[in-house]
């Protein structure tokens, strides 16, 4: 008996000591590289010819695989028309749909259905080619940490402590908006000053990024945008250059270098649009 | 020799240009040795002062040296060609234009290039114009090429048995004889049959090639071997001439590509004729250059001949088609309002890509069994009538027949039913018979005409609308939708490519598809016949475009529609009105993002089918 007691302990001992998912979902950082919310539909929803006078359905899977919960979800479908493809309804709008985390290391996934019926070709001819677009906007967040190593001491040439990095990289946050660069300037007499580069190098448009929180450790910093007009913590990007530099600046208290974390949240607004076909034939 | 195999068969052309020049020149060294030769005899036989007398003919003077200069065989079919071009544009005749093709080609290939491509033009001959050629779509690639084939062994065996040189240099010195063959096709009208076929639009430089060149004169031209003050005079011109027809226009866009039969004499010529009723009479742009060069500063020339071409092109409709006296005040209104009409803009549609079945007609004539020469009073003449109708349109054909003579019309009758009523989808072939109303005669053109009765078409145009939105939106979106839903950057409406249509579009302007704001449109249409025959009336048209407030309703429907007479015929357009339309429907006024929509026009109208054939009637001997 004692022999068996000793087998189990022995046993969930071992297996406990194995390296399983749920320890690789927790070691996993979602807030890196890129990601973006997927939209695709479903195999033969539509079906790829639709026949004139037939009913047909278009399942949309909206997959979110951002770092960051995605709200305000409004999806549309645009570019047909009622005299070939009449949709029952062609928005439809998600208050939230969870970013991956841990508790969700998928992201959360939805389907959205839009049901049509189609009309009559024109006359003889052989098909009706219908383009339209998949539109979404939502909106989401974007968090940016990073350990920085601070040396108020400009002239000291000789310091035990860390060693700044006056250019960092990064290549993203787990969104499709993403803090590029970090460049660090240190300024003698005037404090610290963070020149964050943010770029979307998703395949939809940002169209405002709004500064939510800035700090130096347990420090505010105080940001703003450049070229902004009224509000320096939000910027409106232009369609074709979709990227924007925000500067933080901060006195420096200590004398000696030290490492320190640097955070910073922003949301945005976002809006991604894909092109389809829609094919009446006879 | 490994060399020579290699070498392109233009480059026996250049050989054969040095070995003339080689020859004229060994010729131009004897000659001197020789009068001196007729000179020294003639002193030593006849006295000196008579000798001088009865030597000036063999000496070069002006009037024989100018004869000498242009005692060219180029020359020679250059001043032929040019005065058959001036006076072959009066009679348009098919066998004087082939009989004409026929002597210049055999002249080019026998006196021109030396005998080189002669046995290629004379198969070539034999097979189209003797034996009448063939209509297999295929014929180029399977009668052609196994001419030229045929005719580069021939040569190139005869040069090798007869050791007048190689294989090879026989048999590309051969392929010289596709230049008369091409020339002679030019000159019967290959480019109208082209234009016609693969229904390229006549812009300003293809109308000048089919009207104003002289194929022969400038081969003829520009193959003289001699160089002399007349001949080199000649040449610039010539290319002064080409040029002139070059200044205007733009290398033609082909719309759509099709197969057919590789066409007879009277198909190229009746293209010819066909396409040159079409074209606006103008003035050639030679003659208009040469005026203006002479008459305004070097600035304005171009000007000058621009205004010169469209003052008479006005003149000519106006005399001819509008019968006005010319200088009265109503033919300086008739120029003015032609002008006018001029300048209006004209919506041309676009052949509508999805449909590849469209309702077609026409006349087929069988060469077995037609009787191209007959005897008088005992024939009457068969041909099949073809109707596709794959929308099952209903209308009536009602067929006609003619036999013309010169100015001289005998209106034949039509055996059968008459008219027939079409309806069904399947294609039918019916076999219409004309009887010559009274006896003929020698050599007629037969004319067979369906008028197709109640056809309709309808065409569709596409807009965005848009409603009011910012910049920012529109910097993002219209670029992306316009070449999303305009793919191929054309913003007409699309119609079958069937007899005629109508053609429409509006916007602010006109042709931009997305539709912003609430109104303060325009829309213009058109009435476009693309197919081979004639408009023969429009019976009424309709625009639907339902919830719009247009300014003038007319402008949406009409009835009938007087047509100028040289309106009728093919790729020409008659403009409708044009109107302001003041709002668009309030569910196309402010869409969240934007709203594509298609609006379709159609078109109630006759429309005559035509083909021709020459006949010969011979008299019955007792």
């Amino acid at each position: 008996m004692k022999l068996l007691v000793l087998y189990v302990i022995l046993f969930v001992f071992i297996v406990g000591c194995t390296s399983g998912a749920g320890e690789k979902a927790i070691n996993y950082n979602f807030k890196q590289g890129l990601a973006e919310m997927k939209f695709s539909f479903l195999s033969n929803a539509p079906p790829e010819k639709i026949y004139p006078d037939s009913a047909f359905t278009m399942v949309l899977e909206i997959e979110n695989q951002m770092a960051y919960d995605a709200t305000n979800l409004d999806i549309s479908i645009l570019g047909l028309d009622e005299k070939y493809f009449r949709l029952a309804e062609t928005e439809q709008h998600l208050d939230l749909l969870a970013g991956r985390s841990l508790t969700l290391p998928a992201g959360e996934k939805q389907f959205i259905e839009f049901t049509g019926q189609s009309g009559q070709l024109f006359q003889n001819a052989e098909e009706y080619p219908a383009p339209y677009f998949v539109h979404a906007t939502y909106i989401s967040a974007l968090d940016f940490t990073d350990t920085l190593c601070i040396n108020p001491s400009f002239y000291t040439v000789y310091d035990a402590g860390c060693k700044v990095q006056d250019r960092k990289t990064y290549s993203g946050q787990g969104a499709p908006l993403a803090v590029m660069e970090l460049e660090e300037i240190i300024h003698p007499h005037r404090g610290l000053e963070l020149r964050l580069k943010l770029q979307n190098r998703g395949r939809g448009k940002v169209h405002f990024i709004n500064l939510e929180r800035a700090q130096l450790g347990s420090q505010e910093m105080n940001c703003e945008f450049q070229n902004t007009a009224d509000n320096p913590r939000s910027i409106e990007l232009r369609m074709e250059q979709q990227e924007a530099t925000l500067i933080c600046r901060t006195f420096l208290r200590d004398q000696r270098s030290y490492t320190t974390t640097a955070a910073v949240s922003f949301n945005y607004d976002y809006e991604v649009r894909q092109e389809h076909t829609l094919r009446l034939v006879k | 020799m490994p060399g020579e195999q290699t070498r392109p068969p233009w480059a026996n052309l250049e050989a054969f240009d040095k070995e003339e020049r080689r020859r004229e020149e060994q010729e131009k060294r004897k000659r001197p040795d020789e009068e001196s030769r007729t000179t020294n005899s003639d002193d030593r036989d006849q006295p000196p002062a008579k000798s001088r007398a009865t030597t000036s003919p063999t000496t070069p003077s002006s009037g024989s040296g100018l004869l000498n200069s242009i005692n060219d065989p180029g020359f020679y079919l250059f001043i032929i060609g040019l005065l058959t071009f001036i006076f072959n544009e009066k009679f348009n005749n098919v066998t004087l234009a082939v009989l004409l093709g026929t002597i210049f080609m055999f002249y080019t290939a026998i006196f021109i290039f030396k005998g080189k491509g002669i046995i290629i033009t004379a198969i070539f001959w034999v097979w189209y114009v003797f034996f009448g050629g063939v209509t297999d779509p295929t014929a180029l690639m399977y009668i052609i090429l196994p001419i030229t084939l045929v005719g580069m062994l021939a040569h190139g065996v005869y040069n090798a048995i007869s050791r007048r040189g190689t294989f090879l240099e026989g048999s590309s010195e051969e392929l010289l004889g596709l230049i008369p063959i091409l020339f002679f096709f030019l000159d019967l009208g290959l480019l109208p049959f082209l234009t016609k076929l693969f229904n390229f639009p006549i812009t300003p430089l293809l109308d000048n090639f089919i009207r104003f060149t002289p194929w022969w004169a400038l081969l003829g031209l520009f193959t003289t071997r001699k160089e002399g003050t007349i001949i080199s005079l000649a040449k610039i011109v010539g290319v002064a001439y080409i040029f002139c027809l070059l200044t205007f226009g733009v290398a033609p866009e082909a719309y759509a590509a099709s197969t057919s039969l590789l066409p007879g004499p009277e198909q190229f010529i009746e293209a010819k004729q066909e396409l040159e009723q079409q074209l606006p009479q103008r003035e050639n742009p030679f003659i208009s250059n040469l005026a203006c060069i002479f008459s305004v500063n070097y600035a304005t020339v171009q000007v000058c001949v621009e205004q010169r071409q469209e003052i008479s092109e006005l003149r000519y409709i106006c005399e001819k088609v509008e019968q006005q006296e010319p200088d009265t005040p109503a033919f300086e209104q008739c120029l003015a309002e032609q002008r006018e009409k001029k300048q209006q803009k004209l919506v041309q549609g676009i052949n509508d890509p999805t449909i590849t079945e469209f309702t077609t007609a026409e006349f087929t004539i069988s060469e077995s069994i037609f009787p191209k020469t007959a005897y008088q009073g005992i024939t009457n003449y068969p041909t099949t009538f073809t109707v596709d109708n794959p929308r099952q349109q209903q209308f009536q054909v009602k067929f006609s027949c003619r036999f013309e003579q010169g100015t001289e019309k005998i209106a034949g009758e039509i055996i059968g039913d008459n008219p027939i009523t079409i309806q069904d989808a399947s294609p039918a072939g019916r076999t219409v018979i004309c009887k010559p109303g009274s006896v003929l005669q020698g050599r007629y053109k037969l004319v067979y005409e369906a008028e197709l009765q109640g056809l309709q078409t309808t065409s569709r145009l596409q807009r965005l609308f848009i409603g009011t939105k910012d910049e920012v939106w529109k910097e993002s979106w219209v670029p992306v939708i316009t070449s999303r839903h305009f793919p191929s950057h054309r913003y007409s409406s699309i119609g079958p490519a069937e007899f005629a249509r109508i053609n429409f579009e509006f916007g602010n302007p006109t042709e931009n598809p997305i539709i912003e704001g609430t109104g303060n449109l325009f829309l213009v249409s058109t009435i476009e016949n693309v197919g081979t025959g004639k408009l023969a009336a429009v019976k009424s048209y309709h625009l639907q475009l339902d919830g719009f407030d247009i300014e003038d309703q007319s402008c949406l429907q009409g009835t009938t529609v007087t047509l100028p007479p040289v309106q009728m015929v093919r790729k020409s357009i008659l403009p409708l009105t044009s109107c302001q339309i003041r709002g668009v429907p309030p569910e196309l006024q402010q869409p969240e993002n934007y709203l594509y929509r298609e609006f379709e026009a159609a078109l109630r109208y006759d429309y005559i089918i035509s083909r021709s054939i020459d006949i010969n009637i011979e008299k019955v001997s007792s």
